[in-house]
C-alpha cells in the first residue's frame, strides 16, 4: 500500500503545539447497542474501513517546520474501555494512532484526536464503523446515508480537502474579545473527567424551543448563559461581573458546500454582559438568536477564516523550526484564545442512520474534553427521540450542571441524569 | 428514582445525585436491581517521563560541549573559559533535563542534586582562579541554602498539621542562618562581624514568633487563615 501523508488542516496547526501533558484535544463518539459487543467483528470492522478513510488511519509525527499526519499500515487495536472518557492521548501514543477504537459491555466508542477530523467528519467514520460492524455480524445490507458511506466506494479527493483554504477572503476578522467569567473548582485527582449525561426527549425539547422561537442550539445556549449568570451573580460582587460568552463550533460544511472529512469547523463565540442589567430567558434567546444569525453567514465566517489561514502563508513563520513554533503559538493560544469563553457547547445534532441500523442501536452520544484552559464542556447530539447533553468537567464540583438541569427541568422538559460517578 | 432536590430523574446505577450529591435510599430488592456502571473500573495507566525531549537535550547538551572543548583546544591549545561553560551546561542539565528521565521526581532530591552541581560548579571556579573562598563561604552558604529549601519543602508537601508552629522555626531559622552566612563572610572576606544580619533577624525573629503565637491562639489563626489562604 501506498503508504502516504497529510499536512495538518488550518484549525488543527495549532492542536500539537497547545497540547502539553496534561491536556490533548479530543472528542469521543459512543453508540450503545442492543447486544454485547463482539471485539473480533469490530475489530474485522476497523480493517475493513482502512482504504475508505485513510485520514483517519494515521499517525502523529514531527518533520522540521510543521506536524504532519502520516498513513499507517496498521489499523489501531480495538480495546476495553476506561474509568471515564477521553482519557489522556500522549504523544507516544499519537505517533501511532489519533484514534482509539473502544468496547464495553454493549457500548462502541471511537475517540479521535481533533487534528485529525472534527465532530462531523468523525460521525461519519464512526457511523460507517457501527454499519460495517452491524454487516458483518448480522450478514445484512445497509444502505447509504449522509452518515454512512459503503466500505468500498473509492475515496474523493474532495473528502480529504483542508476546506479552509478553498473558502477564505482577503479580510482578516480581528480576533480581539473581550474575556469572559471563568467557573472555578478543585481539580479531580489523576486528570480524570467527570461525566454527566442529560437525557431529554427531543420532541419536548423542540417544543419549549419552539415556545421561545429558536432552534435547540440557541435554547440550550440561553439557559447554560442564564445559569452562568446566576452562579457569577452569587460569587462575584456586582461590580466584578464579567461577560458570560459561549463558544459554539460551526460546522462550515453546509455554509460553504463542503465534503471535507477533516476539520472544517470554527468557533464562534456568542453571550452577554451582566453588568448592562438583568436579562430574562426570552432575552436571552433573541440576543443568542440575532448574534447567531449575525456572525453564521458566508461572508463572516470566511472572513474568521482568513484570520486563521493568512498567518500560515507568513513564510517567516513557515520557515519557523517546529520547537520554536510551539513556544510561540503555545504561548499566543495562552494569551488569546483561552479566557474569552466559559465553556464549549458543541452540537452534533440529529444523527440519522438508515433505517436497517435503528434496531440494533440505542443511543449515540457526542463527548468533547474540556478546553485547555476550561474546567467544563457540553457537548449534545440527538438520535432518534432522545436529545443527550454532555457535561464533561475536570472539577470536583458539579454547581453548573447543578444549575443548568435544574432549569431545564423548571422549564418543564423532564431530565433524566447518568454519570460516571456517583 | 428522582432527586428530591433537583427534580430530575436519575439512572438506576446511581448511588447519589451527581447534580447535588444527595444520598439516595435503596431498599434490599433495588440494591440487587442495581444496573451496572456505565463505565469499567479500569483506570488509563501514563507514564510523565518525557524520554524523547530527555534523549534531545540531553544529546545538544554533549554536542554543546564537545564543541565548546574543541573549539578551546583549537584557539587556546588549553581549556580556559571553555571549562566555565562546560560546567554552565552541566548544571543547566541537571536542573532542566535530569528530571524529564524520571515518572517522577521527589523535589528533595532535585533541589539535593541541584545544590550538589552548583556547588561543584562554584568549587572549579575556586580552584581554576586559585580563590579561597570556597570552603569556608560558598559551601557553608550553599549548604544553608540548601537545608532551608528543603524544610520550606516538607511544610508544603508534607507538614498538615501545626503549619504555623513550623513555619514560624523555619522563619527563625532563616533569620539565624543569615548571621551563619555572615560569620562565613566575616571568615573569608575579613569584613565586620554582625552587620547586617542583625535586621534580617530580628525581622524573621518577629514574624516567626507571631507565626508561633498564631499556632497557639486559636482566633488569630482562624483569621490569618481565612485572609490569606491559598
Ligand atoms: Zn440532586
Amino acid at each position: 500500500m501506498n503508504r502516504n501523508w497529510y499536512r495538518l488542516d488550518t484549525a488543527a496547526l495549532l492542536f500539537p503545539a497547545v497540547m502539553n501533558k496534561n491536556w490533548s484535544n479530543a472528542f469521543r463518539l459512543e453508540a450503545t447497542i442492543n447486544h454485547e459487543v463482539d471485539p473480533f467483528i469490530l475489530q474485522k470492522a476497523v480493517d475493513d474501513l482502512q482504504v475508505r478513510f485513510p485520514s483517519f488511519y494515521v499517525g502523529l509525527r514531527t518533520g522540521f517546520f510543521w506536524c504532519y499526519l502520516q498513513q499507517m499500515e496498521e489499523t489501531p487495536k480495538v480495546m476495553s474501555d476506561f474509568a471515564y472518557p477521553l482519557t489522556f492521548m500522549s504523544y507516544k501514543e499519537l505517533k501511532n494512532s489519533c484514534m482509539r477504537i473502544l468496547y464495553y459491555k454493549n457500548r462502541i466508542a471511537v475517540e479521535f484526536f481533533h487534528g485529525v477530523t472534527d465532530g462531523t467528519g468523525g460521525n461519519i467514520y464512526f457511523c460507517s464503523l457501527l454499519a460495517r460492524y452491524l454487516e458483518i455480524k448480522f450478514d445484512i445490507e445497509i444502505g447509504k446515508s449522509p452518515f454512512v458511506v459503503n466500505h468500498d466506494e473509492p475515496v474523493s479527493k474532495e473528502e480529504l480537502e483542508d476546506s479552509f483554504h478553498k473558502h477564505t477572503n482577503d479580510y482578516p476578522a480581528s480576533r480581539k474579545e473581550t474575556s469572559s467569567y471563568q467557573l472555578k473548582g478543585t481539580k479531580n485527582k489523576n486528570d480524570y473527567f467527570t461525566l454527566i449525561t442529560g437525557i431529554v426527549e427531543t420532541t419536548k425539547l423542540k417544543e419549549i424551543s419552539n415556545r421561545y422561537n429558536c432552534t435547540i442550539t440557541v435554547f440550550l445556549t440561553a439557559v447554560m448563559i442564564e445559569s452562568l449568570i446566576e452562579i457569577q451573580k452569587e460569587k462575584c460582587l456586582p461590580q466584578l461581573q464579567k461577560h458570560v460568552k459561549i463558544t459554539i463550533p460551526v460546522n462550515l460544511r453546509k455554509l460553504f458546500g463542503s465534503k471535507t472529512v477533516r476539520n472544517f469547523v470554527l468557533p464562534i463565540n456568542v453571550g452577554v454582559d451582566p453588568k448592562k442589567g438583568d436579562y430574562s430567558l426570552k432575552d436571552l434567546c433573541i440576543s443568542i438568536a440575532s448574534q447567531f444569525n449575525y456572525e453564521i453567514t458566508t461572508q463572516n465566517m470566511a472572513s474568521r477564516i482568513a484570520s486563521n489561514v493568512n498567518p500560515q502563508k507568513n513564510i517567516l513563520l513557515q520557515a519557523t523550526p517546529l520547537p520554536i513554533k510551539r513556544l510561540v503559538m503555545g504561548a499566543v493560544y495562552h494569551r488569546a484564545g483561552i479566557l474569552t469563553s466559559s465553556l464549549n457547547i458543541s452540537n452534533l445534532g440529529l444523527v440519522k442512520l438508515p433505517k436497517e441500523m435503528d434496531p440494533f442501536i440505542e443511543r449515540i452520544e457526542f463527548i468533547i474534553s474540556p478546553q485547555k484552559n476550561n474546567i467544563n464542556n457540553c457537548s449534545v447530539s440527538s438520535y432518534k427521540n432522545h436529545t443527550y447533553i454532555n457535561i464533561n468537567r475536570n472539577i470536583v464540583e458539579s454547581e453548573l450542571e447543578r444549575v443548568f438541569f435544574s432549569k431545564l427541568v423548571e422549564l418543564g422538559i423532564p431530565v433524566t441524569i447518568e454519570s460516571n460517578r456517583g | 428514582m428522582y432527586c428530591v432536590k433537583c427534580g430530575v430523574k436519575l439512572s438506576d446505577d446511581l448511588t447519589v445525585c451527581p447534580l447535588c450529591q444527595t444520598k439516595i435510599y435503596y431498599n434490599e430488592e433495588q440494591i440487587k436491581a442495581i444496573k451496572e456502571k456505565k463505565y469499567p473500573e479500569t483506570m488509563p495507566t501514563r507514564s510523565n517521563a518525557n524520554r524523547s525531549l530527555a534523549s534531545i537535550l540531553t544529546m545538544l547538551s554533549l554536542l554543546t560541549i564537545s564543541i565548546i572543548l574543541i573549539l578551546c583546544y583549537q584557539v587556546y591549545d588549553e581549556i580556559r573559559w571553555g571549562g566555565y561553560a562546560v560546567f554552565s551546561v552541566g548544571v543547566f542539565y541537571c536542573v532542566f533535563v535530569l528530571p524529564l528521565w524520571f515518572k517522577k521526581i521527589n523535589p528533595i532530591i532535585s533541589v539535593l542534586i541541584n545544590h550538589t552541581a552548583i556547588s561543584l560548579f562554584l568549587l572549579y571556579i575556586n580552584l581554576k582562579t586559585g580563590g579561597d573562598w570556597f570552603l569556608s563561604f560558598a559551601l557553608p552558604l550553599n549548604i544553608i541554602i540548601c537545608v532551608n529549601v528543603i524544610l520550606a519543602i516538607i511544610l508544603i508537601k508534607y507538614v498538615s498539621k501545626g503549619r504555623y508552629f513550623f513555619a514560624g522555626g523555619i522563619i527563625i531559622l532563616i533569620g539565624l542562618s543569615s548571621m551563619l552566612i555572615e560569620f562565613f563572610q566575616h571568615l573569608t572576606f575579613d569584613t565586620k562581624m554582625f552587620v547586617w544580619s542583625l535586621y534580617v533577624v530580628v525581622c524573621c525573629g518577629i514574624f516567626g514568633i507571631f507565626l508561633i503565637l498564631a499556632g497557639i491562639i486559636k482566633p488569630l489563626k482562624n483569621y490569618l487563615n481565612k485572609r490569606f489562604f491559598i
